[in-house]
């Protein structure tokens, strides 16, 4: 066996630097990727969030915009009259509001 | 030395090779980032950037107390894409969930047509039948099959909470290639009250401030109209990126720019007051069946419109009906209630007061021209204050010729006749005044008593306010003000205007009490007295004009009433005016002013002086109203 006529020069410490290196650089690019994934599914949170919170919006408005609805006067007679309410329109001519004497009182509405 | 020489050469070589593929690498590196990195930049935005419009809300119209009257609404359409839904993976997929097949068999058993077709089925089928979407699966599959476009639109108007549920629908069956896209719609919540002043708006297409063009509400009629600018909101933008899955990456938004929402507009208008005006209009509608109805109420201190109505009228959100806002677009002839301008005008010249005497010839007055000019009723003499409770034609006429026909027609003009009242509401007319000049020898006494003239029940308001109120002209206006879209601070409000004085306070103090005679137990309109207050108005009868032959129309009236209370220190004013009454079954009185519409007014300001809360200014004989006014400790 011929025996190899010139030595290695890459010593054990130099070695260990590149290893070392490499190791820093690959967990830079791993820290960057964890980081940069956390980033998305982030943005994808918030991106859902915001969605959600548009269509809550929308719903609720909805919902108000259909109580608005429902407390229209004529409707509401309507609906009255369509479940064959006994109660009968009070005429606004009959009916009286007593003023509190006293300021922290409750205005009372009689009904003449 | 030998094998040094070839390993050295070999070794060049190679780095030759490396080099110089490394170097290729480099130049097409430097054309790709550098040379074409223009061109490349363009086409990744156009397949990973959009931009999004971010739509606007049109502000929201409330009555006096902040009730919503009008809102925009966020729906959505339903779209279908031809081009997703002619995807054959799509398609593939969507007939194995219909199957219940693997979407391998289902390629192997179908060919590629009878896959597309049998996808369209699918689609038409769950968005009908479980969807509601569509009047059949049939014709819904009729429509994506055989339409030309890109994009089918299938239904609008879409609610969030039934977008939410086809949205599950579509998950839950595997349809793909159906979208929801965002649209408004301009909801009123009361759709059949206030339909005039609210107007409508319509979908136009509208250029946003960044050159685009985007569809949006656009008022049409009525308030709507009026603050357009104003209630028209300006739709914002952002950029965006998508991953490959078409999902926005929150991330890499670029630039945004939000929408900017309109303002909210607050009415004059109490909703309150205007649904008591208007069911009573309703009943009078109903009884007398007109032609056409309509009453104005007005604050007459203020020129604030606090209830508006006509019938016909139409319906908010389906706009069927009359959209013709005949309170100030329509004009009449006034009849009697014009007399209130020869009368307030020779008291203000001091020509008269109310103890003047005029002889009115026992109903028939014969000019030196020839012109018989008739009363009703044959009276003597009559004092002013008789004349207007009696409404003589000729006593009118007398005192109008007191003034001179140029000075009777400057009064008109004081008291806003002719002219626009300048109200914010669209379709108003000036209604029509001629001047002496163009008078024939009849016109004097015509328009004496109310006729040759042509007026606005709004312009009628308006001029019995300046009696009402002393003597001021107001502009009558129904926008109080213009506030932030929130309605948290109010931006501009609208300030009460006086256009003229009219009268002296002193002679509109007279005519006012000259009108309180006319609805006393001996004037022409005691049907317009209400319990507890003392009513001042004047009634008015005049016979409809043939628009086609000229003329008037034997047996069809314009029956009105205006008036105010209480007299002495009023607090609404308002008019009934019917075109065209019908005599019902049971009536026995012949069709007027006083006997159509003042009980119609009466019945109106009875519940609006419940509902304002204004202090009676009579002794009432009613016993049940003997409790006004006490106090009780609570």
């Amino acid at each position: 066996m011929k025996k190899r006529d010139y030595q290695n020069q890459l010593g054990l410490g130099v070695l260990a630097k590149w290893l070392l290196l490499l190791a820093v650089v690959c967990g830079i690019a791993s820290a960057y990727v964890h980081v940069r994934n956390l980033h998305i599914q982030e943005s994808d949170f918030v991106r859902t969030a915001e969605e959600k919170m548009t269509d809550l919006r929308a719903e609720i408005e909805m919902y108000e915009l259909r109580i608005a609805a429902l407390l229209d006067r004529p409707a509401l007679e309507g609906r009255l009259e369509e479940n064959g309410s006994e109660l009968q329109a009070i005429e606004h001519a009959s009916l009286e509001v007593v003023k509190s004497s006293d300021s922290t009182g409750t205005d009372v509405i009689v009904l003449q | 030395m030998e094998a040094e020489a070839i390993i050295q050469r070999r070794t060049f070589w190679a780095c030759v090779i490396v080099v110089g593929l490394f170097s290729l690498l480099s130049a097409r590196l430097i054309d790709l980032h550098v040379l074409q990195h223009d061109e490349h930049v363009e086409t990744a935005t156009k397949f990973h950037v959009r931009k999004q419009q971010l739509p606007s809300q049109r502000g929201a119209i409330v009555d006096r107390n902040g009730e919503l009257l009008a809102h925009d609404q966020r729906v959505f359409r339903l779209v279908a894409n031809k081009i997703h839904l002619r995807n054959h993976n799509i398609a593939a997929r969507g007939v194995a969930e219909a199957t219940g097949m693997t979407t391998a068999e289902v390629r192997r058993q179908f060919d590629r047509d009878e896959i597309l077709d049998g996808y369209e089925r699918w689609v038409a089928l769950v968005l009908h039948q479980k969807g509601g979407i569509g009047e059949s699966a049939a014709e819904l599959k009729e429509k994506l099959s055989t339409s030309e476009r890109v994009e089918i639109r299938l239904q609008r108007g879409i609610e969030e909470d039934n977008r939410q549920l086809l949205a599950g629908l579509m998950e839950k069956h595997g349809i793909r290639g159906v979208y929801f896209e965002p649209e408004s719609r301009r909801f009123y919540p009361s759709p059949n009250r206030l339909t005039h002043v609210l107007g409508y708006t319509n979908l136009d297409e509208v250029k946003q401030p960044d050159g685009s063009v985007a569809e949006a509400h656009v008022g049409k009629e009525g308030v709507e109209a009026t603050m357009n600018e104003a209630m028209a909101g300006k739709d914002g933008f952002r950029f965006y990126e998508r991953d490959n899955r078409g999902r926005e990456i929150a991330a890499f938004r670029g630039e945004q720019v939000a929408p900017v929402n309109g303002k909210r507009v607050r009415l004059t208008i109490d909703m309150g007051m205007q649904n008591l005006v208007e069911k009573a209009l309703e009943r009078g509608a109903a009884r007398f069946k007109p032609e056409k109805i309509s009453t104005v109420w007005m604050d007459p201190w203020t020129g604030e419109i606090l209830s508006m109505a006509n019938r016909p009228h139409f319906d908010l959100n389906t706009r069927e009906g009359e959209r013709r806002n005949v309170a100030i677009a329509d004009q009449y002839e006034p009849g009697s209630t014009f007399k209130i301008v020869p009368i307030g005008g020779a008291i203000e010249e001091r020509l008269i007061n109310l103890n003047t005497v005029v002889f009115c010839h026992w109903g028939e007055f014969y000019e030196s021209n020839g012109l018989l000019i008739k009363d009703h009723h044959p009276y003597g003499d009559l004092t002013t204050e008789l004349v207007v409770a009696k409404s003589s034609n000729i006593g009118s006429y007398k005192i109008a010729k007191l003034l001179g026909p140029i000075r009777f027609h400057q009064y008109v003009g004081y008291f806003g006749f002719g002219e626009k009242t300048g109200i914010q509401l669209t379709g108003e007319t000036t209604g029509t005044v001629h001047h002496p000049e163009n008078w024939s020898g009849t016109s004097f006494s015509a328009v004496s008593k109310g006729y040759e003239v042509a007026v606005t029940p709004l312009q009628m308001t308006t001029a019995l306010s300046a009696i009402a109120n002393g003597g001021l002209l107001m502009q009558p206006r129904v926008i109080d003000s213009i506030e932030t879209a929130d309605g948290e601070e109010v931006l501009e409000k609208t300030d009460t205007r006086v256009v003229r004085r009219v009268l002296s306070s002193a002679a509109a103090d007279q005519l006012r009490r000259a009108l309180t005679a006319v609805v006393a137990e001996t004037g022409t309109a005691k049907r317009a007295a209400i319990e507890g207050y003392q009513v001042a108005g004047k009634t008015g009868t005049s016979q409809k004009v043939d628009p086609e032959n000229g003329g008037y129309i034997p047996g069809k009236y314009v029956c009105s009433f205006m008036g105010f209370f209480p007299a002495e220190n009023p607090r609404v004013v308002g008019i009934v005016v019917v075109d065209d009454p019908e005599k019902p079954a049971d009536f026995d009185t012949p069709l007027y002013g006083g006997t159509v519409a003042a009980p119609i007014f009466a019945e109106m300001a009875a519940e609006v002086a419940a509902y304002l809360e204004i202090p009676p200014d009579q002794e009432t004989r009613d016993p049940k109203f003997e409790t006004r006014g006490l106090n009780i400790d609570t």
